[in-house]
């Protein structure tokens, strides 16, 4: 039986490298994440962070692959205390840039 | 068997008002679909249909429901290519509420939820293609609601 999956996608009028760094920077995430600090700056291996608003610590979670500014994969295991058990996923983010030109 | 169906949500900073003029206005239609127009009156019961620059029929419906600002349904089928129009009707609705409201990021926004399911057992390759389609038509019109620019040409 294959495993649940959610895939969303979307289309953003800015270079891969300018959404690169905000899929992985703490001072880009907090303004879209609903104050979030995401960081995922480092390579396979390294650490996934997120601090809440509040200055609690949410993620530390796995980076499983970066390839700047193509493709990024996390492990996915949120430390919300309600929660305990949730079992671990991942997230993939892929950026292609697309042929067309803006308006 | 469940009939194939594809969800796609997206937030908006717009009001509903305007959102909903969006997507029932064909000139603005025109400006985020690839320079597709459709052609209604947008009213229950009424005829509904998508067509190309060269006034050739993409594809072809009528209005099931038509709440402003609240809730547009369309019964669509394709009409230009043998294998979508063979996969018959399906069903589009298109969802407007108002976005969870968080004071400190960015004020209010709008939720748009487009579900398109397929009506026949063999509706599978049309909504298939929409799930392609819907992505690229939205991310245009979210661009240009919010900043008065589509994000890209095809």
């Amino acid at each position: 039986m294959s495993k649940p999956t959610f895939a969303y996608v979307t289309y953003i009028a800015a270079a891969p490298e300018k959404v690169w760094e905000a899929l992985t920077k703490p001072d880009l995430s907090e303004k879209y994440w609903f104050g979030y600090r995401v960081a995922a700056e480092g390579k396979a291996g390294d650490l996934m962070t997120a601090v809440s608003p509040a200055g609690k610590e949410m993620h530390r979670d796995p980076i499983i692959e970066s390839d700047p500014p193509r493709r990024l994969i996390y492990g996915w295991k949120p430390m919300y205390k309600d929660m305990p058990d949730e079992l671990p996923s991942r997230v993939t983010f892929e950026l292609a840039p697309f042929k067309g030109r803006r308006g | 068997m469940s009939k194939p169906k594809f969800v796609y949500v997206t937030y908006i900073r717009t009001t509903p008002e305007k959102l909903w003029a969006a997507l029932t206005d064909s000139q603005t239609i025109k400006k985020y679909w690839f320079g597709i127009t459709a052609e209604s009156d947008w009213k229950s019961g009424s005829p509904w249909s998508l067509k190309f620059e060269d006034g050739r029929t993409a594809d072809t419906g009528e209005i099931l429901e038509a709440d402003a600002p609240k809730r547009l349904v369309i019964h669509w089928r394709n009409e230009f290519k043998p294998e979508l129009k063979a996969a018959g009707f399906t069903r589009c609705t298109m969802q407007i509420e108002m976005a969870e409201y968080y004071p400190n990021y960015g004020g209010k926004a709008v939720k748009l939820t487009i579900t398109h399911e397929a009506e026949e057992e063999q509706g599978g390759p049309m909504i298939e293609a929409v799930s392609g389609g819907w992505p690229k038509v939205l991310s245009n019109l979210k661009s240009l609601l919010e900043s008065g620019d589509i994000a890209f040409k095809a």
